[in-house]
C-alpha cells in the first residue's frame, strides 16, 4: 500500500504540487490524469525519490520513503519511464537490471530465474537476446514493464506508458499492467492521457489541476469534473457496464 | 530455454575478452622484438628468463620492457577514462582529449615544471607534477560536469565546450612558455608530443597502481554503470546513487588521465577510439566493456608504438602524433554519426 500525505513541490517560486494526498491499496490501479504541465510526472518523480518534495511524506506500507536508503526504496518502488532506453543492450540484460537493488557483487541463479519467469509471463522469450533498440514501441514498453516486475516491488509507477503506442499495444500494455497488479498485489500509479483507457483499466482516477488533485472512482466521475480539469465539454456514454468519455463538437 | 541461450551469449563475450587479453600479450611480445637492434622471439624469451647474453638482457629489460609496460598501463588508463566519461556523461564523443582534460592536465604539468624551475622530470618531482596535473585535470572535469548539467547541453555542445577549454589551456601553456627559459620551453614542447620512452619504472608503477585501482572501482560498479546507460532517472529508481557515482567516476577518470599525461605527455584520441572499438566486439554491457576497453587501449597503444619505432627506423616517432592521426578521422566519423541520429 502506498500513501501520499500533503506532498508539495516547487520549481523555484512556482508551486507545482500543492498538498497532494493519495492512497492506493495493494492491487489497486490508480490512473493519474490531467492536462500537460499539471505536475503528473513531477508527482511520480517525488514518489520514487528522483525529486525531493518540499513538504509532505510518502509512506509504503506505513514506512516513510524518505527515511529509506535508495537501494531499499528501489526494492519497494519500481518505475517505468515514458520512453524506452536509448541503449544498445539485450532485452535480457535490460530486464536483469531490475535486479540491481538486490545485486551485491554479481547476479545469482535466483536473479536469472526471476527474469526468466517474468520473460515467460510477458511472452518476451523470442525477444530476449535481441537488442532493446531494435524493439517496436509496444515490445520496448513490455520489456521495461518486465524490468520493473523483476524488482519485485510493492508499488509500480508508470509515466505515460502508452503515449507513443498504437491502440492495440496500448490495450495490451494496460491489460498486462492491470493483470499483474491484481495477480501480484502491486499498487500501481499510472500517468495516462487517454481518459477512456483510464476508465477501462483503472480502479480509481486521480485528477490533477493547478497542482492539486482529487481521487474519483471510475463510476464517480462526471462531465462537469472533466470540464473543470481539462476545460472541455464532454458527454459520458454507458455501453453495457463500461463508461466512455466523448468530446462534444 | 532463454536462460541457456543467455548463458551461451555471456560465455561468448567472456571468450572475446580473453581473446583480447591474448592479443595484448602477443602484441607485447612482438613489441619486444621490434627496434633498432633486431631480436628474435627466442632471444626475447631467453632474455625474459634471464638466460640471454647481457647486451640482449639490457635491451629487453631496460629499454623495451619499460616502454611496453608504459604502453600497456597508459593505453589502459586512457581508454578506461574515455569509456567511463562516455558512460557517465552519456556522450559518445567524450574522452579526456576531446573534453580538454588532457590539455588541462598538460597545462598543470607544464606549470609545475616551470614553477619548480626544472626542465626535466627527475625522480623527486613527478609526484608534485602529477598532483598539479591532476588538479588542473580535475578543474576541467568539474567545468565539463557543470556544463553537462545544463538542460540544453547536447553531446556536440559539450564537446565544443571541450574545444574551447582546450584552447584556453593551450593558450595558457603558450603564455607560461613565453616566460620560461630555453631549456624549459624545449622540455615542455618535447613533452607535449607524448612519448612512451620517457616513463621510468617508478612512474610506470604509479600509473599502473592508479589504473588498477580505477579498474577495480569501475568493475565493482559495473552494474551501476549499466543502469546509468539506461538513463539517469532509471538508474536512480534502480537504487543507484547517481549524484555520488558520476562525480566519483569522473574524478577517478581525471586522476588516471592526469597521471598518464604527467609522465608520458599528451597521447590523444586513444581514450576516444579504444572504447568505441571495444564496443564493436562486446557491446555496451559494462561487465565486459570495462575490461575490454582497458585491453583494447593497451593493444592499440602497443601497436601504435610498434609503428612509431618501425615506420622510419631508426628514428622513433612520438606516439602522440600517430594516435592523433588515427583519432582525427574517427572523431569526425562519430560527429557525423551523432548528427545523423539527431
Amino acid at each position: 500500500m502506498i500513501e501520499l500525505k500533503d506532498i508539495s513541490f516547487s520549481y523555484g517560486d512556482e508551486n507545482t504540487l500543492k498538498d497532494i494526498s493519495l492512497k492506493a491499496e495493494n492491487g489497486d490501479v490508480v490512473a493519474i490524469l490531467g492536462n500537460n504541465g499539471e505536475g503528473k510526472s513531477t508527482l511520480i518523480s517525488c514518489i520514487n525519490g528522483i525529486r525531493k518534495p518540499k513538504s509532505g511524506e510518502v509512506l509504503i506500507d506505513g514506512k516513510a520513503a524518505d527515511k529509506m536508503r535508495r537501494r531499499e526504496l528501489a526494492k519497494l518502488i519500481a518505475y517505468v519511464p515514458q520512453k524506452s532506453d536509448d541503449c544498445d543492450i539485450t532485452v535480457f540484460d535490460s530486464i536483469l537490471l531490475g535486479r540491481k537493488p538486490y545485486i551485491r557483487w554479481n547476479i545469482t541463479e535466483d536473479d536469472t530465474a526471476i527474469c526468466q519467469a517474468v520473460i515467460n509471463r510477458l511472452g518476451l522469450e523470442k525477444l530476449a537476446l535481441r537488442s532493446i533498440s531494435e524493439l517496436s514501441g509496444g515490445e520496448a514498453q513490455k520489456a521495461m514493464l518486465a524490468r520493473a516486475l523483476v524488482q519485485e516491488p510493492k508499488v509500480m509507477l508508470l509515466d505515460e506508458p502508452t503515449s507513443s503506442l498504437d491502440p492495440r499495444s496500448q490495450h495490451e500494455v494496460m491489460s498486462l499492467v492491470r493483470g499483474i497488479a491484481k495477480e501480484k498485489g502491486i499498487a500501481v500509479l499510472v500517468v495516462l492521457h487517454d481518459i477512456n483507457l483510464a476508465l477501462r483499466f483503472a480502479d480509481k482516477l486521480f485528477l490533477m489541476k493547478d497542482g492539486r488533485g482529487r481521487i474519483f472512482t471510475v463510476n464517480g466521475i462526471d462531465a462537469e469534473t472533466i470540464k473543470a480539469v481539462y476545460g472541455i465539454d464532454v458527454d459520458i456514454a454507458k455501453i453495457g457496464e463500461r463508461r466512455f468519455v466523448m468530446i462534444k463538437d | 530455454m532463454v536462460n541457456e541461450a543467455y548463458t551461451a551469449y555471456i560465455w561468448h563475450k567472456r571468450i572475446v575478452v580473453m581473446a583480447m587479453a591474448a592479443i595484448a600479450i602477443i602484441a607485447a611480445v612482438l613489441s619486444l622484438t621490434v627496434g633498432s637492434a633486431s631480436l628474435s622471439i627466442p632471444d626475447v624469451v631467453s632474455a625474459l628468463l634471464g638466460r640471454a647474453e647481457t647486451r640482449v638482457e639490457t635491451i629487453v629489460w631496460n629499454v623495451r620492457m619499460p616502454r611496453i609496460a608504459a604502453a600497456i598501463a597508459v593505453g589502459a588508463a586512457l581508454s578506461l577514462s574515455g569509456c567511463m566519461m562516455q558512460c557517465t556523461l552519456q556522450n559518445p564523443l567524450a574522452s579526456s582529449s576531446t573534453l580538454g582534460v588532457s590539455q588541462g592536465a598538460s597545462f598543470g604539468a607544464a606549470l609545475a615544471i616551470i614553477l619548480l624551475g626544472s626542465g626535466t622530470l627527475d625522480a623527486s618531482e613527478p609526484y608534485i607534477v602529477t598532483l598539479v596535473a591532476f588538479i588542473c585535470g580535475m578543474a576541467t572535469t568539474i567545468a565539463i560536469l557543470m556544463l553537462s548539467r545544463l538542460r540544453s547541453s547536447t553531446p556536440s555542445a559539450i564537446v565544443l565546450s571541450g574545444v574551447a577549454i582546450s584552447s584556453l589551456f593551450s593558450g595558457a601553456t603558450t603564455l607560461i612558455q613565453y616566460f620560461a627559459d630555453d631549456e624549459m620551453v624545449s622540455s615542455i614542447v618535447y613533452w607535449t608530443f607524448g612519448n612512451l620512452g620517457r616513463a621510468t619504472w617508478n612512474e610506470i608503477a604509479i600509473i599502473s597502481t592508479l589504473a588498477v585501482f580505477a579498474l577495480v572501482f569501475f568493475i565493482a560498479n559495473r552494474w551501476n554503470y549499466n543502469a546509468i546507460g539506461s538513463g539517469s532517472n532509471t538508474a536512480k529508481s534502480l537504487g543507484v546513487n547517481v549524484e555520488l557515482l558520476v562525480p566519483a567516476t569522473l574524478a577517478l577518470s581525471a586522476l588516471i588521465t592526469s597521471s598518464s599525461v604527467a609522465f608520458t605527455g599528451c597521447i590523444n584520441f586513444i581514450g576516444l577510439i579504444a572504447p568505441h572499438a571495444a564496443r564493436r566486439f562486446v557491446g555496451n554491457d559494462y561487465r565486459f566493456l570495462i575490461p575490454a576497453s582497458a585491453l583494447t587501449g593497451s593493444v592499440l597503444l602497443l601497436i601504435t608504438d610498434i609503428a612509431c619505432r618501425t615506420v622510419i627506423a631508426p628514428i622513433v616517432l612520438p606516439v602522440g602524433a600517430l594516435t592523433s592521426f588515427m583519432g582525427a578521422p574517427l572523431f569526425l566519423y562519430l560527429i557525423l554519426k551523432e548528427r545523423g541520429r539527431r
